[in-house]
């Protein structure tokens, strides 16, 4: 791993370490909900101050905390065309089955490639710093992925040419 | 020019069936097998120069037979339902390139998915068609409504009907699936674990028992072969017993074979396995010893399950499909059996009132089983036929609503009846 | 039967498939065994498709088994004909051609008793593959006349024939520019898909075709431009500057690349298939990457399923009483 990006996820590391602070807060306003205030963005006094991490301008971490659910939102690198259409490809795929991965968000949030949704009862049910981990891994993984798929279409390129050329 | 037919793709457990629409057989039908590169073997792939396009290393169906020493077989369909979408999605790249050769992004697609699946499963297949192959449309039929409407071709317009009782028995297992106006009733949908295999296994047994002089290695196949050219179904067992044992010279039959090795031919009899072997459907106690619900007392316990007010078109509608109804007179044996059984029911039933002094008349309940030629690739057939018509247009999901909303479109497909 | 089981396109052994065969195995299946020593004499109706928009109608009436027509419907018929195609059908299927049915463009009929004989032989064998294979003669027949005057040395600099193979997108592509130089005939192919990622998928193709080159030792020089900028041998030619098209891919082939009649059939099948083969790979490609993305997704659920606590801490626990209860 490049060594510029150990800083920046450990930075996000920390700052959700101290952001997944959240409790069990119903809602004020219709009784016997339970709503994620950061969506629902229903009170002020519920939302924490949101908090940016970058990179660089085009890789960079939003985190909006709130009293019962933080979301987080990452914004992947993408240099060129093609990388920008495998980021696509992948978070689209991933977002398809945002069942199976409980804490993402079917869409992500405006400016965002990916965005996940914790709340309280995630953090009831799973161990807080393995989810943080979780959370690093990913934005580790999507990285080495879209750089690993552009290689090898590359390098496919080069062989499916050649094959074509030999013919002749 | 706006002539291009829809692909028609039937992807059953055992085997594959896909051409185009508007032909009566499908163009092929192939093993639903991948075999990828085993591990162990040699591959020639493992050279470096070629690094890249290993997954472009399998080979599809009939293929697969020839390169067992260099690869695995692999079965991505189980139980109807599709288990390894890395498998399938390159079984469809090879199927479509290969052999059907058409373009993807210029020909619709109807594939076909058994009673039951899940959404989610359709919802991946949806994924796959529309990213990766780009088709302009995608319709997924359920097989059994597809069985129905191959039986088309028997009635006339008027009596056309997506209601009915669809009976389907291929290798492996048999089922029987209600259908009231193109929907599948999923909570009376019966199975049963007698099928061709079995037919085959049975006759195979029988002409061993009977110390036939076939040749070890030949006796699956001849098994085989004695059912599908020589087996009827009959009309009482006692009495085709009796017939046999007095003029044998009439209906035992001579089966020729070649014995692979030497090249010698061998004779062998063919007897009472001719009428016995798909008599395991009506009397699977000969057969089977943990199964033995004759066929046509779960199609009519099927129906009775069914709500009242389709069971009338369910009697009248019995639709067969898949090879291992092919047996002659089939049809009509399951058609009186039934009868037979609904018929006792209703006497019962008006002796019964009758006895607590009540009178009531009884409109007779018509039961109907359908025989059509199309039987044996019934589920394709009906696809292409509806495939061909621009009804089937309508009912597609298009590559358009796939981008506007996503894969969840491919949940629901409607149902629908063309005029022709 | 017309199903039979088909035979492998697989180039050889081992190498996974990575050219798809010229020929139309449905075509081919059916053909043989009415042609070859089989003899096969059912009657037929048959429709199917092949890439670039061609169709088929394999018809054998049931009162006259023996004779099978194949209607061919192809785009731009009449231009293919005036460059080539008409002689390419004459020469190939002499005294075979039969009016087409409605729909289509050409038709030959062949005698099954006595099929007729070619440039590619005389058996009913050979009859079956080349008609199975009739897709690469007629769209084929403008280049093979492209590079059977380059290798007579009677070019026609200046007159460029456009072979109209399929149309991907509005914005045009899907078609390929034949221009004979007096040494040289180059092919431009005008490439387009209609999806976004296949295009960029396209172009990363288009580009290593160039590198290719350097690698490999005797083929035709290859060279790529985006779609905006139409290299220069096409330059002028009407409705050639539409915008973005994935791109155009020329080849140019000497003398030598079609020097004899083996190189020449080759190189006219290469051709005419390059925009599926082009097409078949991207499709690939996408197939790899889902592939690899489901692998991926595994291995992050994996990683999410570490963080879930054991369930095993919700035992079951009595009160004073006996009753049990949970503890949410």
């Amino acid at each position: 791993m490049a060594n510029t990006l150990r800083p920046y996820l450990d930075c996000v590391r920390t700052t959700l370490d101290a952001g997944l602070c959240i409790r069990n807060f119903p809602s004020q306003t219709v009784e016997r909900h339970n709503k994620p205030e950061i969506e629902v963005k229903g009170s002020k006094e519920l939302l924490l101050n949101p908090l940016t991490i970058c990179r660089t301008s085009g890789e960079r971490t939003l985190i909006e905390p709130s009293v019962n659910s933080v979301r987080v939102s990452v914004a992947i690198k993408q240099a060129d065309e093609i990388e920008e259409i495998l980021c696509h490809k992948f978070t689209r795929f991933l977002m398809q089955r945002s069942e199976q991965f409980i804490i993402m968000r079917r869409k992500p949030t405006e400016g965002y490639d990916i965005s996940f949704l914790i709340t309280h009862v995630h953090l009831e049910k799973m161990w807080k710093h393995k989810l943080v981990d979780f959370v690093i891994h990913f934005m580790e993984e999507i990285d080495k992925e879209i750089s690993g798929m552009k290689i090898a279409i590359n390098a496919r390129a080069r062989i499916v040419a050649n094959e074509f050329m030999k013919k002749f | 020019m706006d002539f291009k037919p829809p692909a028609v793709i039937d992807n059953g457990t055992g085997y594959t069936k896909m051409g185009y629409a508007g032909n009566v057989e499908p163009q092929y039908i192939i093993p639903t097998t991948i075999s990828l590169p085993s591990s162990k073997g040699t591959s020639s792939f493992v050279d470096t120069k070629r690094g890249g396009v290993e997954d472009l290393d399998f080979y599809i169906g009939t293929d697969c037979a020839k390169h067992t020493n260099t690869h695995a077989i692999n079965y991505p369909i189980r139980h109807g339902l599709i288990e390894n979408w890395d498998n399938m999605e390159r079984l469809w790249q090879r199927c479509i390139f290969d052999s059907l050769r058409c373009d993807p992004q210029e020909h619709y697609m109807l594939l076909t998915e058994p009673p039951l699946n899940t959404p989610e499963n359709r919802e991946y297949t949806a994924e796959i068609m529309f990213e990766t192959f780009n088709v302009p449309g995608l319709y997924i039929a359920v097989q059994a409504v597809l069985a129905l409407a191959a039986s088309w071709t028997k009635k006339s317009v008027a009596e056309r009907t997506l209601t009915g009782t669809v009976i389907d028995s291929g290798d492996g297992v048999t089922h029987v699936i209600p259908v009231a106006d193109g929907y599948v009733i999923g909570s009376c949908i019966k199975h049963i674990p007698l099928a061709g295999r079995d037919i085959t296994n049975f006759v195979q047994q029988i002409q061993r028992e009977r110390k036939e002089p076939i040749p070890a290695e030949d006796s699956l196949e001849t098994a085989r072969r004695t059912k599908e050219m020589h087996s009827y179904v009959c009309p009482d067992l006692v009495k085709e017993f009796a017939k046999y044992d007095s003029n044998p010279q009439k209906y035992i039959r001579k089966y020729e074979g070649i014995k692979k090795g030497t090249g010698r031919t061998w004779v062998s009899e063919v007897g009472y396995e001719r009428f016995l072997g798909p008599e395991i459907f009506f009397n699977p106690e000969i057969f089977s010893s943990d199964f033995l619900t004759p066929l046509p007392e779960v199609v009519d316990e099927a129906i009775l399950k069914c709500p009242i007010d389709t069971r009338r078109g369910l009697y009248n509608n019995i639709v067969l499909s898949g090879g291992s109804t092919m047996f002659k007179d089939f049809g009509r044996r399951l058609n009186r059996d039934i009868k037979k059984r609904v018929d006792r029911r209703m006497d019962a039933n008006l002796e019964r009132l009758g006895a607590l002094g009540r009178t009531a008349n009884a409109q007779p309940i018509d039961v109907n089983v359908v025989s059509h030629h199309m039987q044996r690739y019934a589920v394709w057939f009906g696809g292409s036929m509806l495939a061909s018509t621009p009804e089937f247009y309508r009912v597609c999901h298009t590559k358009a609503q796939y981008d506007e909303e996503g894969p969840r479109i491919a949940r629901h497909n409607a149902v629908f009846t063309a005029q022709m | 039967m017309a199903w039979a089981a088909k035979q492998s396109g697989a180039s050889s052994a081992g190498s996974g498939l990575m050219h798809l065969p010229t020929q139309n195995s449905i075509l081919l299946s059916s053909l043989t065994p009415r042609l070859g020593p089989d003899a096969l004499r059912e009657p037929c109706e048959l429709k199917v498709s092949d890439f670039d928009d061609v169709i088929y109608k394999l018809f054998v009436p049931p009162e006259a088994p023996n004779m099978i027509t194949l209607h061919i419907g192809l785009r731009d018929w009449a231009n293919l004909r005036a460059n080539g195609g008409q002689s390419a059908l004459d020469s190939n299927f002499p005294g075979c051609e039969t009016s087409p049915d409605e729909g289509f463009d050409c038709a030959i009929v062949v005698n099954a008793d006595s099929p007729p004989k070619g440039p590619w032989g005389s058996t009913g064998e050979a009859c079956a593959a080349k008609m199975a294979d009739i897709k690469t003669l007629l769209v084929g027949s403008p280049f093979d006349a492209a590079f059977a005057s380059l290798s007579a040395g009677s070019s026609s600099p200046g007159s460029i024939t456009v072979v109209d193979m399929h149309k991907p997108t509005a914005a045009g592509g899907g078609k390929c520019y034949i221009v004979p130089k007096d040494d040289r005939v180059t092919a431009v192919f005008a490439v387009d898909f209609p999806d976004e990622t296949d295009r960029a998928i396209a172009r990363i193709f288009l580009q290593e075709f160039v590198e290719a080159q350097r690698s490999v030792n005797n083929c035709p020089p290859a060279a790529y431009s985006r779609g905006h900028e139409p290299p220069t041998e096409v330059q002028g030619v009407e409705g050639i500057a539409e915008e973005g098209i994935a791109g155009f891919v020329s080849f140019t082939l000497f003398g030598d690349h079609v020097g004899d009649g083996k190189r020449r059939g080759t190189a006219v099948g290469m051709l005419v298939n390059f925009l599926t083969y082009l097409q078949y790979h991207v499709k690939a490609t996408k197939t790899y990457m889902h592939m690899r993305m489901r692998s991926k997704v595994n291995g992050l659920l994996q990683v999410l399923s570490r963080a879930k606590q054991e369930s095993s801490e919700v035992k079951e626990k009595k009160t004073f009483q006996g009753k049990s209860f949970q503890r949410a």
